[in-house]
């Protein structure tokens, strides 16, 4: 049973001139319960984009173009006593939710989709340093959180659970009738953390929870999360652009170009057998502790502006790689299973398998070697094209 | 009033009198340096010796400036404001009658602007660029350019020429057929006050309005508006509770400007409809070259923009918990 | 400083280089400025205004002495007591005489005197405003610069003691005792209008002394007045045209007050001196002809000041 099932996802931001920006194009992948999922990719890759999507925290001009966004929830007026859906509601054609008891989050309105928010799916937003709101204290904006989705909660109980939250992360409770000004930064970052734990939510998204933390509070941070998830089961979306920390935590995850997945699949078969020319660049641009004398090499180029792009594959301009017929279509998802056994390319419905997006799968082993040469990517004449 | 330190207090009440004292000391160098002797603007032919060494020596003037200035200085922070020659009498006695009509309008006034302002400020900021804003910042700077005299006389032609609803003049009817009793009393000055608090507050909104727009566009960018959204709170909430409630900070350190605005106004205001205040009383006194009346009124309404100074300065810090007290600033 | 290469270089070159980046500058705030229909809408009135201002001959159909009945000086003949009777005149085309905006009391044509007085209005307008820039942006300048000094603290608590001066108050006893003249009210306002432009002006002088091209010129022993004139405020003059434009639309609405209040150059032609002559010979409410023209111009000028200054503050918003 999955918890989340995107289904070519594609989001855009309307720009002024009537062009539109492809922040994410037919982008598909699923989540389990408790499971971790990460997407990686260089800034403005889309990664943020497609999480603030699923429960349409999108800026004023960006929107979903189509796609669906299945969820195992439904809303508090469709349920019936257990918290499924009632079956009248599945029935009905018009309302967004399926047999299995998922509910397509991408056809709900901005009134239904606030009831989801924070219930089902929390965020962690990337400033989460700036989250806290300085004019209320700590403690009253949990408090805030608990009794807008439960309601029959009293008073007292909400903030004895906003206490008990705070201690779980490391906070002494009584912290909770601090403002957000006494606190240091490590702390604020938990306070936001205990802060999307507050309904307990299935779904927790944590947007570059380590980026502008020194090291020693990243690692914290990063424990804290892996210990909610074993407490309370909860799945975590994460985003991130450092693909160190990504290998430390997740369980699978998604490599993002250009608004395309490149490559999915469980964490170590994209560690050990990677598959895609993007994912081979951007290992390389990291550091590893295990490797001391590793050069740095970085992919040449910038990300594309995804501007009303054309068609062909999104990496194709700064990948040395590149043949003739890269220039006609994005690749499809192909298995790398597949390939690395038999050495040829076959597209893959699985999304749970290893998939990539290359049409020169087929090569992998020569790919391989050569992106470990430093001269693969300097060397590369960048083409008109 | 846990919150608000001693220490605080004492300190910003300490700066509001050091105000003072400079205010009152460049009132006394405007009135010196006036061109030609001080003295002079204030006889009239047909006074007598006698009464013209009254006024040299009510104003010290037979004193070294030294001790003129220093009388000055100790005569005003005692109330003795001197004797008005235009009234025949004590400056004092006029202000206290004439200081509680203007706070009336002034407040009145105040109160509905800074209602308004931020309230219409908190949509136009949050809704920013949108046709609506647009259409309504620029309908707000048109007001904001009316002078303050001439829309009144477009309220008094619209709602006592030709409709007669309201009276344009007086704070209360001037040969009443009703007895006076405390009901009535509130009534007549509800019924005569509220043209002039229309055509004041018409424009006079519009400055503290110009303060929460732009810091309300800027709030909706923080991480906790986000934060707010994501927790699934109403776009009411959201935009009320969690974007507003910041933006007003900057509006309360802001109010001095806005303030200045409605002194101007009501000063314009009282003329415009006769209201016996403090507005009214330093135009004529200025015309009819009364100065004790002048400087006093010129001093008090000081005073007054230093009190609500001093009023924003505890709201601000009400408003705003990361300001330590007790710590200076 | 001058290299070789320095040297070599073509004098239209180097001017290009130096005001290529400037022009592009330029460009693209105006191109942002121009996003705002009102930004347009206060160029396309201040330039009306401004005609007016220069070569009001050319709108008005008279003359500021014109009378109606007998026309422009030198006049000989006096009105008959019917025609007395007959001004203020309500709009006419021709017939008895041709003034489109009607007459004041005194028979001197509407439309005339609001063109004829729109060179006071820009005059103190743009006067008050550039006075008080003048006075503002150098002490904000000075007092950002050397932030948390003493010069500072000064300054700062000089502009905190103005703050407490009741601004119409205070114009009114000065006007009356300095004399009722057109420079005096200037310096009036602007004794009071510079304080936000100051504190505007010392905030951002804060920020962009730590930017790196200031550093890098104080490393490279530039004196503190090269750094203050020569990079910071040509980046600060955008936010004091900001403060100009305000504080010409207030002067306006001030001298029209004050006007109204009696304290006013009665020998000038201004809108507030047509407004308070309605007042005080009693035709408020019977010659609309009379009442609105000089208020709807006040406010027309006192408007575009305000677009033209709302407009460029999104020019110079570093947010965007």
């Amino acid at each position: 049973m999955t918890l989340l099932e995107v289904n070519d996802l594609s989001i855009r931001y309307a720009v002024d001139d009537g062009s539109a920006v492809h922040a994410s194009d037919d982008v598909n992948f699923s989540v389990e319960p408790g499971e971790t999922y990460g997407l990686v990719g260089e800034s403005g890759c889309g990664k943020t984009t497609l999480a603030k999507s699923l429960v349409h925290l999108l800026d004023d001009n960006g929107y979903i173009e189509d796609g669906e966004v299945w969820f195992e929830t439904t809303l508090p007026q469709w349920a019936d006593e257990n918290g499924d859906p009632k079956q009248s509601v599945i029935d009905d054609p018009d309302k967004p939710v399926r047999a299995d008891g998922k509910t397509d989050l991408a056809q709900l309105n901005s009134k239904q989709i606030r009831d989801i928010r924070w219930r089902d799916i929390a965020i962690i937003p990337q400033s989460a340093m700036n989250a806290l709101n300085p004019v209320y204290k700590v403690g009253d904006q949990i408090v805030e959180a608990i009794l807008r989705h439960e309601p029959e909660t009293t008073a007292e109980e909400a903030h004895e659970r906003a206490r008990d939250l705070l201690e779980r992360v490391g906070i002494e409770p009584d912290r909770a009738d601090d403002y957000a000004h006494q606190f240091s930064g490590g702390m604020k970052q938990r306070a936001v953390i205990a802060m999307a734990m507050a309904c307990g939510p299935d779904l927790l998204i944590a947007d570059e929870p380590t980026t502008a933390l020194d090291v020693i509070i990243q690692d914290r941070i990063l424990e804290e999360l892996e210990a909610l998830q074993e407490e309370f089961g909860v799945s975590i979306l994460v985003i991130s652009h450092d693909i160190s920390v990504m290998a430390e935590i997740c369980d699978r995850m998604a490599v993002m170009y250009g608004g395309k997945v490149m490559e999915s699949g469980r964490t170590e078969e994209i560690f050990d057998a990677t598959a895609n020319p993007y994912t081979l660049g951007l290992k390389n641009s990291f550091p590893t502790i295990t490797s001391k004398d590793q050069d740095l090499v970085s992919i040449p180029g910038t990300p594309p502006t995804l501007r009303d792009p054309d068609e062909g594959c999104r990496f194709r301009e700064r990948c040395p790689f590149a043949v003739e017929e890269c220039h006609a279509a994005h690749p499809p998802m192909y298995d790398v299973a597949t390939a690395d056994a038999e050495g040829r390319a076959v597209e893959s419905t699985d999304r749970r398998a290893h998939t990539t997006a290359c049409y020169r799968i087929d090569e992998l082993e020569q790919i391989r070697t050569d992106a470990i040469n430093e001269s693969t990517w300097t060397d590369q004449t960048i083409e008109s094209r | 009033m846990t919150r608000i330190s001693g220490k605080y207090l004492a300190k910003r009440i300490v700066v509001s009198y050091l105000t003072l004292l400079v205010i009152m000391s460049l009132l006394f160098v405007l009135l010196r340096s006036m061109p030609g002797s001080f003295i002079t603007s204030m006889i009239s032919s047909g006074m007598t010796n006698e009464q013209i060494q009254q006024i040299r020596e009510t104003w010290g003037l037979n004193e070294p400036l030294w001790r003129q200035y220093i009388d000055f200085m100790i005569n005003y922070q005692t109330g003795n404001f001197g004797r008005s020659p235009t009234y025949n009498a004590p400056v004092a006695d006029l202000m206290i009658r004439r200081m509680p009509r203007t706070l009336v309008l002034f407040g009145a006034t105040f109160l509905i602007g800074f209602i308004i302002g931020p309230l219409v400020g908190m949509y136009l900021g949050w809704w920013r660029g949108s046709k609506k804003d647009k259409s309504i910042f620029s309908t707000s700077l048109l007001l904001y350019s009316m002078p303050s005299f001439w829309i009144s006389w477009l309220f008094i032609w619209v709602f006592n020429y030709e409709l007669g609803w309201l009276p344009s003049a007086y704070m209360f009817t001037q040969f009443p057929e009703f007895q006076w009793t405390a009901f009535t009393v509130m009534r007549d000055v509800l019924y005569h006050i509220a043209l002039p608090i229309m055509s004041l507050t018409f424009i006079g909104w519009v400055g503290s309005m110009l303060i929460m727009r732009p810091t309300m566009n800027q709030v909706t960018d923080e991480g906790y508006v986000f934060l707010a959204h994501a927790k699934g709170l109403s776009e009411r909430t959201v935009m009320i509770k969690h974007a507003a409630r910041n933006a007003l900070i900057p509006v309360a350190t802001g109010a001095v400007v806005g303030l200045a605005f409605l002194i101007d106004g009501s000063i314009i205001i009282e003329n415009v409809f006769n209201w016996p205040g403090m507005g009214q009383i330093i135009v004529t006194s200025v015309l009819n070259r009364d100065f004790p009346v002048a400087q006093a009124t010129f001093f008090l309404l000081a005073v007054l923009v230093v009190i609500m100074r001093l009023v924003t300065d505890v709201v601000y810090t009400y408003l705003d918990p990361r300001i330590k007290f007790g710590e200076g600033e | 400083m001058a290299t070789g290469q320095g040297d070599t270089e073509s004098d239209g070159e180097s001017y290009t280089r130096r005001w290529e980046p400037r022009l592009e500058r330029l460009k693209r705030g105006w191109s942002r400025y121009s996003e705002h229909n009102i930004g347009i809408l206060g160029l396309v009135i201040l330039g009306i205004f401004s005609l007016w201002a220069v070569v009001p001959g050319v709108f008005a159909p008279h003359s500021t002495d014109w009378v109606a009945y007998l026309g422009e000086p030198p006049i000989e003949s006096r009105l008959t007591a019917e025609q007395v009777r007959s001004l203020p005149h309500p709009p006419a085309f021709g017939d008895p005489f041709f003034a489109p905006l009607g007459t004041n009391a005194n028979g001197n044509g509407i439309l005339s005197l609001v063109i004829y007085s729109a060179s006071n209005a820009m005059y103190i307008g743009l006067a008050a405003g550039l006075l008080s820039s003048l006075v503002g942006v150098p002490l904000g300048l000075i007092s950002g610069f050397y932030g948390d000094t003493w010069i500072d603290e000064a300054i700062q608590r000089f502009v905190d003691i103005m703050y407490g001066l009741p601004f119409l108050p205070f114009l009114i006893v000065l006007v009356a005792i300095r004399g009722i003249t057109t420079t005096n009210i200037i310096i009036g306002i602007a004794v009071t209008s510079w304080l936000n432009n100051c504190i505007t002006i010392r905030g951002e002088t804060l920020s962009l002394k730590e930017r790196s091209y200031v550093e890098s010129a104080k490393v490279a022993g530039a004196s503190d007045t090269r750094i203050i004139f020569r990079h910071i405020m040509p980046n600060v003059l955008p936010i004091s045209f900001v403060f100009l434009a305000q504080d010409a639309a207030g002067a306006v609405i001030t001298q029209a007050s004050l006007a109204y209040l009696g304290l006013a150059d009665f020998t000038a032609n201004s809108w507030g001196i047509m407004l308070e002559n309605i007042k005080s010979q009693g035709y408020i409410f019977d010659a609309w002809w009379w009442l609105l023209p000089p208020g709807i111009a006040l406010m027309l000028m006192a408007a575009s000041f305000y677009f033209i200054g709302f407009s460029m503050e999104d020019v110079t918003n570093p947010q965007r």
